[in-house]
Formats: structure tokens, sequence, C-alpha cells
């Protein structure tokens, strides 16, 4: 530890001796304070508060969150969270993975090309691949439906020329005209979790690759000279190991479903009706087209403790179970 | 026990032994797997040359292309508006109903005619396409079916949804407000994080850096989303609501980046380097600047990528704090240009493209890095 000068003892001269220190964390402090301490204390002052932006706040005390617990649109939309999280997370998780360990082989070749194509949606705007989304899965002249209704055209027609024509599941893939997609509000959350999937696998591949990558491999050298196959080695080594990368996955993938905007903004805004939107999205709607910083304030904070909690919860359930 | 034959990996993970029609298979997977991935930048890049019908005909057209026939004798370009198969019935108040070229005049006339023709050929139904000197489309006229194979097409780049979206938006404008935003915010993130990074891995005996710390990083487990409305408050009081400030200065105190930089410097600056330094004669801020800096290039390089995408992309916050047209950044210009009554999907896909192409070319240059950045989430304390 470099010093300079006399060495004085006390509180206020150890403060003078790392003064540097205080000078230069000052900078970043000095911003964090602004944007990034003070707003949470202030978050929590105007979950008290009504307040439009424009007028004077008015302290209502706890009103607020009484109001959220009656709100029906809200737990829509939490329901629509957990749905879309539920439809898109597990799929993800798996396909992530099932990239890491095929690009940790080293058999493969091209692994940076594999890597990159994986990777790259996680480098786009959402807001122009939403579009794109749109395009393609338009109910009548997108490219999916398209090549869906030709496969369960073809499959239906091979079956009729079987003889089973007249089968009531023959018959309803010839007529099959396809999936509702975005316009419907059966399929609008799928959708959404269908670009979920593909937006992120890339973004968590990569964080597992770099897991698998940190695990020393004479361990698989001794389980394999101790007879364990592939699969042992898959479900009692590598599987264990990656246990604080998977719960990593899983915090993150949680606290980015629960609060996501762009996607789903640009995709359905929320529709058809409310069938897709998001609590990312609610909390925008009643911040900035309904103007009640007071409510949504109150309803950020409720949901972050949420998802708090569930934080806790997956910790602690990853614990190893004894010492 | 049955010993099996090990074989030395490099790099796997999982030490099996796997077959060549097992490696071809999950080679098929992968293959299918980009092509799932890249494919809707395919799409997007071949449809910002197409014309809104074009988007949106079927079948698919898998390349931008231009439609040419001949019509009434001379070779006019068309646009295909939709195909049919014989017989079917078509409908045309003339009555004049041979094969070859029938003009129908209106969709819902009185009487009707059959086209006469093979029951198994396709035919089209095209409408000639005007264009002025520039090459813009200006109008479109009449109604003619012909035989579909009488209708030669061409890949065609056609760039007029890039003309018009350049010249008619202010996407220049805006392509530079996204550049200047994305480079200060960067710097600015990287400079504060990489010196109160320094300063905290290397003044560890500082009154107070053991609290200071854990406050930062515990501010990690909150979601963004709880401080969006407040810092929009401090910003709109502080009136840089509608400036490049308002996108540059909110989130460039990461307490990711300090937390990650901090322990990168840790333990890749050793503790001698900085005595070292002094001795030579370099003030405080120079042995960061002259000596630590050059050591975490990687790790600024991934931070920095890490932190470009995030505010590249960004929409949420262009959308709460820029109000006027000559302040957007990219993705709000391409999200305006939605309309309310119609979407113009080709000039979305030809600004989409613009948007997208930088980050895609920094991304195809600089794997290492983006990889890198991510990854660097893996490394916990």
């Amino acid at each position: 530890m470099s010093e300079r000068g006399v060495h004085m003892p006390g509180l206020w001269a150890r403060i003078w001796q790392y003064r540097h220190f205080y000078l230069f964390i000052s900078p970043f402090f000095i911003l964090f304070a602004i944007f990034g301490a003070y707003p949470l204390v202030h978050s929590l002052y105007l979950s008290t508060v009504k307040w439009d932006g424009l007028t004077s706040p008015a302290f209502i005390g706890l009103e607020n969150f009484r109001a959220l617990l009656q709100d029906t649109q809200f737990y829509t939309s939490l329901w629509n969270t957990l749905v879309i999280g539920v439809l898109h997370i597990p799929p993800m998780f798996i396909l992530a993975f099932l990239f890491a360990v095929l690009l940790s082989q080293n058999w493969l070749k091209m692994r940076a090309i594999w890597r990159a194509a994986v990777f790259i949606p996680c480098v786009t705007p959402m807001v122009v691949i939403a579009f794109v989304f749109s395009i393609l899965f338009d109910y009548e002249n997108g490219l999916v439906n398209y090549l869906l209704s030709g496969t369960f055209h073809g499959v239906g027609a091979f079956f009729g020329l079987l003889g089973l024509r007249g089968a009531g599941w023959v018959e309803w893939l010839r007529a099959f005209e396809g999936v509702g997609w975005v316009q419907t509000e059966a399929w609008s959350k799928i959708t959404v979790s269908l670009l979920l999937v593909w937006r992120w696998t890339g973004y968590n591949m990569v964080i597992m690759l770099a897991g698998l990558q940190g695990i020393d491999r004479s361990i698989y050298e001794a389980a394999t000279i101790d007879g364990a196959s592939g699969w042992q080695q898959m479900k009692y080594l590598t599987i264990p190991l990656m246990r604080p990368i998977f719960v990593f996955v899983s915090i993150m993938s949680l606290i980015g479903t629960a609060f996501m905007f762009d996607e789903v903004f640009v995709l359905t805004d929320g529709g058809p009706g409310d069938s897709s939107t998001t609590f990312g999205l609610f909390l925008y709607q009643r911040a900035f087209t309904d103007f009640r910083f007071g409510y949504a304030s109150a309803a950020a904070y409720t949901v972050a403790f949420l998802v708090f909690i569930l934080t806790i919860l997956i910790l602690k359930r990853s614990k190893p179970s004894t010492g | 026990m049955k010993r099996k034959q090990t074989k030395r990996h490099q790099e796997s993970a999982v030490v099996r032994e796997t077959t060549r029609l097992q490696r071809w298979l999950l080679y098929a997977f992968l293959l299918t797997s980009a092509i799932a991935f890249v494919f809707p930048f395919y799409w997007l890049v071949t449809s910002a040359h197409k014309t809104q019908e074009q988007i949106f005909t079927i079948p698919p057209q898998w390349l931008p292309y231009v439609h040419r026939a001949d019509l009434e004798g001379e070779p006019v370009e068309v646009r295909v508006v939709e195909t049919f198969k014989l017989p079917t019935v078509w409908a045309d108040d003339r009555g004049d109903g041979t094969a070859g070229i029938v003009k129908p005049h209106h969709t819902n006339a009185t009487g009707l005619v059959e086209v006469k023709g093979s029951p198994e050929e396709p035919w089209a139904v095209v409408t000639r396409v005007r264009r002025d000197e520039r090459g813009e489309v200006v109008d479109t006229e009449g109604s003619y079916a012909i035989p579909e194979d009488a209708v030669r097409r061409k890949v065609h780049l056609n760039w007029a949804n890039y003309r018009t979206v350049i010249e008619k938006t202010r996407l220049v404008r805006s392509f530079v407000n996204s550049s200047v935003i994305a480079a200060a915010h960067v710097a600015l993130t990287l400079f504060l994080c990489s010196l109160a990074g320094t300063a905290f891995a290397r003044y560890r005996r500082a009154p107070g850096h053991g609290w200071l710390f854990a406050f930062v990083v515990g501010t990690m487990l909150i979601p963004g989303a709880v401080t969006t409305i407040p810092v929009f408050v401090v910003l709109s009081r502080l009136s840089l609501i509608n400036s490049y400030w308002a996108i540059i200065v909110p989130g460039a105190a990461s307490a990711f980046g300090i937390f990650w930089l901090r322990q990168y410097v840790a333990s890749n600056v050793p503790d001698d380097l900085y005595d070292a330094a002094r001795i030579d004669g370099c003030s405080e801020f120079s042995v960061y600047w002259r000596v630590v800096l050059p050591i975490i290039t990687p790790a600024l390089g991934a931070l920095g990528v890490l932190v470009l995408i995030g505010n590249w992309n960004n929409l949420l916050w262009a959308i709460i704090v820029l109000r006027t047209e000559h302040m957007r950044t990219m993705p709000l210009l391409v999200y305006l240009l939605n309309g309310e009554y119609e979407t113009p999907f080709g000039l979305i896909m030809a600004a989409g493209t613009i948007a997208v192409l930088p980050l895609i070319i920094m991304f195809l240059l600089f794997q290492r890095w983006f990889i890198a950045g991510v990854a660097s989430g893996a490394v916990k304390g």
C-alpha cells in the first residue's frame, strides 16, 4: 500500500491519507446519488402520493397500494407475465444449455459461426425485430402461416390418399388456414414468448458457455476412467457444477420478464385487448399514458418486492443441502 | 468395471464418444437453429427492397423482385395482385373473354366471362406500374389477367424505401443522435466505473470502503424499473428533458460496471505495480490513467460493448425523454414510422436495416468483446 508523509493516527487522518480514494470515487458516487440512490428513496415517497407530474402531489398514504390490490388490470398483467415467463424461460434455458454444451465439444468445427448466429439476435433493437415478426407472423400473408398450412395440407393430402379421407383430423389438416399469432388473444402470449426465446437464447448460451469453460476438465477424465457414461457425467458432474450459473440465469430471466417492455410494446402493445399486457407494459401505461406517477411507483415497488422474495426463494432452494 | 478409452479433450465439458451419425445430426440441428436465428435479419434486409404489397403477397417472395409482362403488345412493369388457377370465372363487363389478355374494368362488374385456357395453368392478375423519372412509383392502373408464366421476374434491389425514409424523415439526424449519445454514454460509463473500480480495488484500507461498495452492489438487486419515474422527475427538474444528457447520464454510474471492473482490476493489477509506478513519479491519477487502463482494456471493451448495446437499442427511455423530431434516436424513429392509419412496412424495414447495421458490423468485428461482456455476468463475486 503506497504511503506518503508522516503516518498520523485518527479517523480524519486516515481519510486524508486515502483522500485519492474519495476523490476517484466521487464522480461515480455523485451521479450514483442523483440517479441511483435518491430515485430509490424518492420512488418510495412517490408511492404514497397521487401525482400526475404537473400539478402538486397529494399525500394519500397507502391508498395506492389499496387500489393496486383491487385493480383487475394489475392482476391480469401479473398473470400474463407469469404465463409468458413459464412459456419462454424453460425452452430458452434448455436451448441455451444445449447450445452451450454443443459449442464446447471439441469435435465441433466453425464454432465461432454457430456462436455468432445464435448470439446475433442479442445485439439488435427489439423494435425492429418486432416489426419483422409482425410481417412473418401475419395471419393471412405471413410466411409462418404459409409454411404451416402448406405442411399441414401436404400431410393431410398424404393421409387422404391413404384412404383416411373423411377422418376429422385429416379434414382439419387440409382445411388449416393458419394460427392467430398476434391477432388473437389465445396466441398473443405465445408469439411474445417465441420472440423472447429467439432473442435471449444466445445471451444465456454465452453465459452458460463461460460457466462450462470454467469447469476443470480433469474431473471428466477421472470420471471416464471410473466408467461413468456421458449421460452420467452430465447428470452428476456438469449440472451440479453449473448450479450457480443456472441460478444466475434464472434470476436474471425472472427479473427481466417481470419488467420487460420493448418486446411487448412494439409487437402487440399488450393486445389484442389486454391479453399480452405484461407488468412492464402495465407500469409504462400507468406512468406515462395515464400519468399516475404515484400509483405506478407503488406498483413498481410492489412487484420489485415480489421479485425480491422470489429471488431469495430461488437462492435458498439452490443452496447445497449439507456441508 | 468396464474401462472406456479416454480421449484428451481440450474444451469439452462433457466427455463422450460420439458417432459420426450423431455428429451429423447435431450439425443439422445447429444449422437449422442458426438459420432460425438469422432468418429474421434476412427477411428484414430483403423486405426493405419490397413494396407494401410485395411484402404481403402469397406465396411469399424470398427475394425482392421486379415483374414485367407484355401488355397490349409492349413490355411494361407490372405488379402481381393475385394468382389463380383455371377454370375460374372472371368478371368482365365487356364480355370479351378470349384466351390471352382479358381486361376487366370493375371488380363488381356485371357479366361474367370464362378465361379460356388449359385448366392447370396458373394465371395472374396484374396491374401496370407507372414510375416517374426518378423511378418512384406514381400510379398503378388497369387490371389484366395473363398466364402466370408470361410474367417475367428478375431480382431487383429497389432502393425507393431507403430514399423515401432518408428524405422524408430525419433519419440522418436520428442516426447522428444515436451515435453521439451512445459514444458519450459508453465513454462516461467506462470512465466513471473504471476510475471508481480502480479506487475500490486499490485503496482497500480506506475508511468506509466496505460499506460504500456493499451499498453500491446492493442496489444491483433492485430492478431498474423502480427508478424510472423518479429519474424522469429528476431530469425534468434539471431541465434536461429532450436533450442528449437525458440518455447519456442516467445509468452511467452503473453498479454492475463498478462491480465488474473492481474485480477485474483487483485480479489483474498487482499491488506492487502501483507502488512501482508511484516510485517512478506518477501522480495518483496517472497511475490510473497510464498503468491501470492499458491493463484492463479487455474488460473495458467487454463492458463497453455491453453498455453500447443497451444504449443504442433503448426504446423506453427514448420514448419517455425525447420529445421533438430532431432529437430522436434510431429505435424511436423506427417505432414512430408506424402511423395511425397504416404501417408502412417497407419504410420500417429500410430504417430498421440502417438501425441494425452498425451494431451488427461492430459485433462481427469485435465478437470477442461482445461475448466476453455478456459472459462476465457469469463471473460472480
